[in-house]
């Protein structure tokens, strides 16, 4: 079969932009925002099935407002030609189930034989998209995949996952959907004529209506109550008796601590 | 009636439940008991031995039976759950931790039911009627507490933070539901192969046991395993040691490994840059040993050390084993 | 008046950076220890199309503009610095008079594997009694037959001793001082034409740098780079300005990389019972530095403007470059004082942001000569305008 594979992209801040929660409570969050680290590693990997199988047909999506074409700009940049923003800024607030929605609206139409995301978002970490999307289309799904291996002539994809304990072999008939985990693929830096290219690109728009959706109502299901800081602990307490008085020391102190029960 | 029931999703490993399991039922029951709900325990296929395992500890087991449901595969498991909220009704909450088989049921799941979900939650409240659940953003760097503003609560946790409950006074009552789905297409295990020769894994263990550059060789770090050993922890590593090739991925913890909450976490020789501490810093109880008195994970530790690993942790292993036997 | 870029050189950027990020960050002290020039980064690089920044689409470049190549020139100026050198030097000096007066032949068995990393160019200016005095240039070049024959010595020249040709200055007739030079191409073999002695260098390890020697070297007619003889000075001053601006920018690089080490430093490194950040004195370093630090960068792509718009800059750039280097000189200066006494210790960054440095003060000119340029000038002209 000729394989036509769509790509779910999302740009995030990058991981190493602060993050601060300031004194009225929102996030402060450093401007520098980059293409999700798992959905570089889902690009790179259906790039691989197109150099295996050139007559392979990819495509890119992303729903949302501006940083939807900055993902999109990143995915041609890397080698992916065919992109399309799905929808607008009202999207920007909405919960994985909203985004999922107009994801899968929009890929029923598309007839993917195969959907590759990556696991979990740099900003929600909430791996929920990918197999949100699969449950929407009513498409097989399996998350987390460590190799791919794609069978157009039998229409199967096959892929390795580490599980608690062991790495599974699943294989399932296409169309089915897969996301990314760290080690699939290493995502390429892009070659300058293809960053030009992105650069220049016009990035093709699909308004929410012409997929036959609504702007989501923000809140309707999850809403935000606050921001809290990560967890904060007391002051080390160091054991600076000499050795090896400070090794029974702590395990005197882990005693009483319970943390040896 | 099941809308005021809490659900929860049991994991099974090999013929046992996993603690994971015990520890958000221990998480149903604190709710349960705050709002009045009845925490239920849901089995998708099992055996009739594991359901009564279940009973122990939640006063409602109600176990999924039929073909093709065993072993697990997302999209009959979501099938079978969503038929089961479709003939007994949606639960005020539904809590599947937050392993590879959770992240990857869940929120399937709650797409097939159209409702809302949160993953990878670590603390749970009931405010003003409403769950609310805390969860890390941004790799750790943030927390927010968001509220389920209605309908029903699909959610995955991580375990580490919940209590394992004492067992019941009295038995809870199992309830034996037949399911039996059309032919869907999915996920088929074609292989497995064990990484773990037996120990325990990184993210599930009760006590863990790390190794860092400072412990980068093989005689250093078998001082790391004989401490794990001595401890009945799991072992886990910097990324350092992961991108050298040193020490297998699924040991890693920190950003772009596993995010962990054990109760004990010992690190040795680990510097305690931020990428690290994301994985770990929700431990309970943290000890950290390093050559360096300046090193950073220092200031993520409970309990520090200054002085070389490979005579501090052979010390340690020592002297734990010496308690063990008093006991 | 807008002081932003647009969303198309912020892509740009975003991209160069992730490309540093990922193939040269991580060799920085590699390539510093190495002191020498790293073959299998340049090809890894090369094979990502950036040499060919300032070159036709034809010959496999890019064709970007000024702006754009300043840009790449900054985020490229993060990762090593000698590395760097080797590339700019590739991209511009290198190869800029080839693609400009080179025949189609030349272009084609010089210019197009140079941008593909596959031939290394560079150019020869200095020599053992001539750096910013280029009318004292004793490099000659002697018509003979239908071609020149050169004869000298050049020193100090990037990647020399690994150059597969570079583009030579020499005289055609010293009488005319600085109407008497022009460039020529020499290529590696052609008899005559060796490598010397390699300079032993402070800092910007990833780059070779060395003597090139002149012996009876016959170059033929086409060799000659420029419409005709004696037109040397007057190109020269063409490229000047764009390298007195990468020169500004690459020094602006640096210095933001030691001030963000040094950061990091000062936020983690505690005296008397708190990190040292706290103190009025540390901070005081950083709010200074990140005054001299937007003013040099500002007034570097202020320039890269000027000359992108074809305006009359080259005082411009040379107070582009002079400001940056110098601002750069004293971040690392006052960096190294932060980190304390471990600024002496080979094992942290900073000792090789502050070796590096230096070398930003003398490329594109030593400021004791542009600050008597530019002094003159301001006489004569009374300082600069908003254009």
């Amino acid at each position: 079969m000729t394989l036509k594979i769509a790509v779910l992209v999302k740009q995030v801040p990058d991981l190493e932009a602060t993050v601060e929660i300031a004194a009225e409570g929102q996030l402060r969050i450093e401007d520098r925002y980059v293409c999700s680290f798992f959905d570089e590693i889902a690009i790179e990997a259906a790039l691989a099935v197109k150099a295996a199988a050139p007559d392979t047909e990819l495509a890119a999506f992303s729903a949302g407002g501006r940083r939807a074409v900055d993902a999109l700009r990143r995915a041609v940049a890397m080698g992916i030609d065919q992109v399309e923003q799905l929808g607008d800024e009202s999207l920007d607030g909405a919960d994985s189930l909203g985004v999922a929605e107009v994801l899968a609206a929009r890929l029923k139409a598309f007839e993917p034989s195969l959907v590759l995301a990556g696991k979990q978002a740099g900003d929600d970490d909430m791996a929920a998209v990918g197999p949100m999307v699969a449950g929407a289309l009513g498409i097989p799904h399996a998350s987390a995949a460590i190799a791919l291996r794609v069978d157009p002539a039998a229409g199967t994809v096959e892929l390795d996952r580490a599980v608690e304990g062991e790495v599974l072999t699943l294989r399932a008939p296409l169309p089915a959907l897969v996301t990314a985990e760290k080690g699939l693929a290493v995502p390429r830096i892009p070659v300058v004529m293809r960053v030009m290219k992105a650069m220049k690109a016009k990035i093709p728009n699909v308004p929410l209506t012409q997929l036959g959706l609504a702007p989501p109502a923000p809140g309707a299901r999850l809403r935000r109550v606050r921001y809290a800081p990560p967890p904060s602990r007391p002051p080390v307490r160091m054991l600076s008796e000499p050795f090896p008085a400070n090794v029974d020391e702590l395990v005197r102190r882990l005693l009483e601590a319970g943390a040896l029960a | 009636m099941a809308s005021k029931e809490i659900w929860v999703l049991a994991e099974v490993r090999g013929e046992r439940v996993t603690r994971g399991t015990l520890q958000l039922i221990g998480a149903a029951r604190g709710l349960a008991a705050e709002g009045g709900f009845e925490p239920a325990a849901v089995l998708v296929g099992g055996s009739d031995g594991i359901a009564a395992g279940l009973a122990e500890l939640a006063p409602k087991v109600l176990r999924l039976d039929g073909p093709g449901l065993d072993p697990y595969e997302a999209t009959r498991h979501a099938a079978a759950l969503a038929e089961l909220v479709k003939t007994r009704g949606a639960p005020f909450a539904f809590l599947a931790p937050a392993s590879s088989t959770g992240l990857d049921l869940a929120p399937r799941l709650a797409a097939l039911l159209g409702t809302g979900y949160l993953s990878s939650c670590v603390a749970l409240k009931l405010e003003g009627g409403a769950l609310v659940a805390r969860r890390p953003v941004y790799g750790g760097k943030a927390y927010e507490e968001i509220a389920f503003a209605a309908g029903p609560a699909f959610l995955t946790a991580r375990p580490g933070g919940f209590p394992v409950p004492e067992k019941l006074a009295a038995r809870g009552t199992t309830e034996v539901i037949p399911i039996s789905l059309p032919d869907l297409l999915g996920f088929e295990i074609v292989a497995r192969r064990s990484t773990s020769g037996g120990r325990q894994d990184v993210s599930e263990a009760k006590r863990v046991v790390s190794g860092g550059r400072g412990m980068g060789d093989a005689a250093r770090f078998a001082m790391i395993e004989d401490l794990a050993a001595a401890l009945d922890a799991a072992v886990g590593a910097s990324r350092a040691l992961v991108d050298a090739g040193f020490r297998p991925h699924s040991e890693q913890v920190g950003k772009s490994g596993k995010t962990i909450s054990p109760e004990l976490y010992v690190a040795c020789g680990i510097s305690g840059a931020i990428h690290h501490t994301l994985g770990m810093n929700t431990s309970k109880v943290v000890v950290a040993i390093n050559s360096d008195p300046e090193a950073l994970i220092f200031k993520s530790a409970d309990f520090g050390i200054v002085g070389d690993g490979a005579q501090v942790v052979p010390a340690l292993a020592a002297a734990i084993r010496k308690v063990a036997k008093k006991a | 008046m807008e002081f932003r870029f647009t969303e198309e050189q912020e892509f740009f950027r975003t991209a160069v950076r992730d490309a540093v990020d990922k193939l040269i960050r991580p060799r920085i002290a590699a390539i510093d220890e190495a002191d020498d020039f790293p073959r299998e980064l340049w090809n890894e690089f090369a094979a990502l199309g950036y040499l060919g920044l300032r070159h036709p689409e034809i010959y496999g470049g890019m064709d970007a503009d000024v702006v754009t190549s300043m840009i790449f020139y900054e985020e490229l100026g993060r990762g090593s610095c000698g590395f760097a050198m080797s590339v700019t030097m590739q991209i511009l000096m290198g190869t800029y008079f080839v693609g400009r007066f080179g025949s189609e032949a030349i272009k084609q068995r010089v210019l197009v594997p140079a941008i593909r990393g596959e031939k290394i160019g560079t150019i020869c200016f200095t020599e053992d009694q001539s750096g910013s005095d280029l009318g004292g240039t004793r490099t000659t070049a002697t018509r003979k037959d239908d071609g020149w024959v050169l004869n000298g010595r050049k020193m100090w020249i990037t990647n020399g001793p690994i150059c597969d040709f570079c583009t030579v200055l020499a005289t055609t007739d010293a009488s005319r001082g600085m109407d008497g030079l022009s460039f020529f191409l020499v290529e590696a073999g052609t008899p005559g034409f060796t490598s010397g002695q390699q300079i032993h260098k402070l800092g910007s390890h990833g780059s070779v740098t060395g003597e090139l020697i002149f012996d009876n070297v016959f170059v033929p007619d086409e060799n000659l780079l420029g419409d005709g003889p004696g037109n040397g000075v007057k190109l020269t001053t063409a490229i000047l300005n764009e390298v007195r601006v990468m020169t500004a920018l690459s020094a602006c690089a640096i210095a933001n990389e030691a001030m963000a080490d040094a950061r990091k430093y000062a936020l983690e490194r505690a005296a008397f019972g708190k990190p040292i950040a706290q103190y009025q004195l540390i901070r005081s370093k950083f709010g200074s530095h990140w005054a001299w630090y937007e003013a040099a960068r500002l007034l570097a792509y202020k320039a890269a403007w000027m000359i992108q718009e074809k305006l009359e800059c080259q005082y411009e750039c040379m107070l582009a470059k002079m400001f940056a280097t110098e601002m750069c000189q004293s971040a690392v200066d006052e960096a190294s004082r932060i980190y304390g006494g471990n600024s002496f210790a080979m094992e942290y960054p900073q000792q090789r942001w502050f070796r590096d440095a230096r070398f930003t003060l003398f490329g594109g000119g030593c400021h004791e000569v542009l600050l008597n340029t530019l002094g003159a000038a301001y006489l004569r002209r009374g300082g600069g305008r908003l254009p």
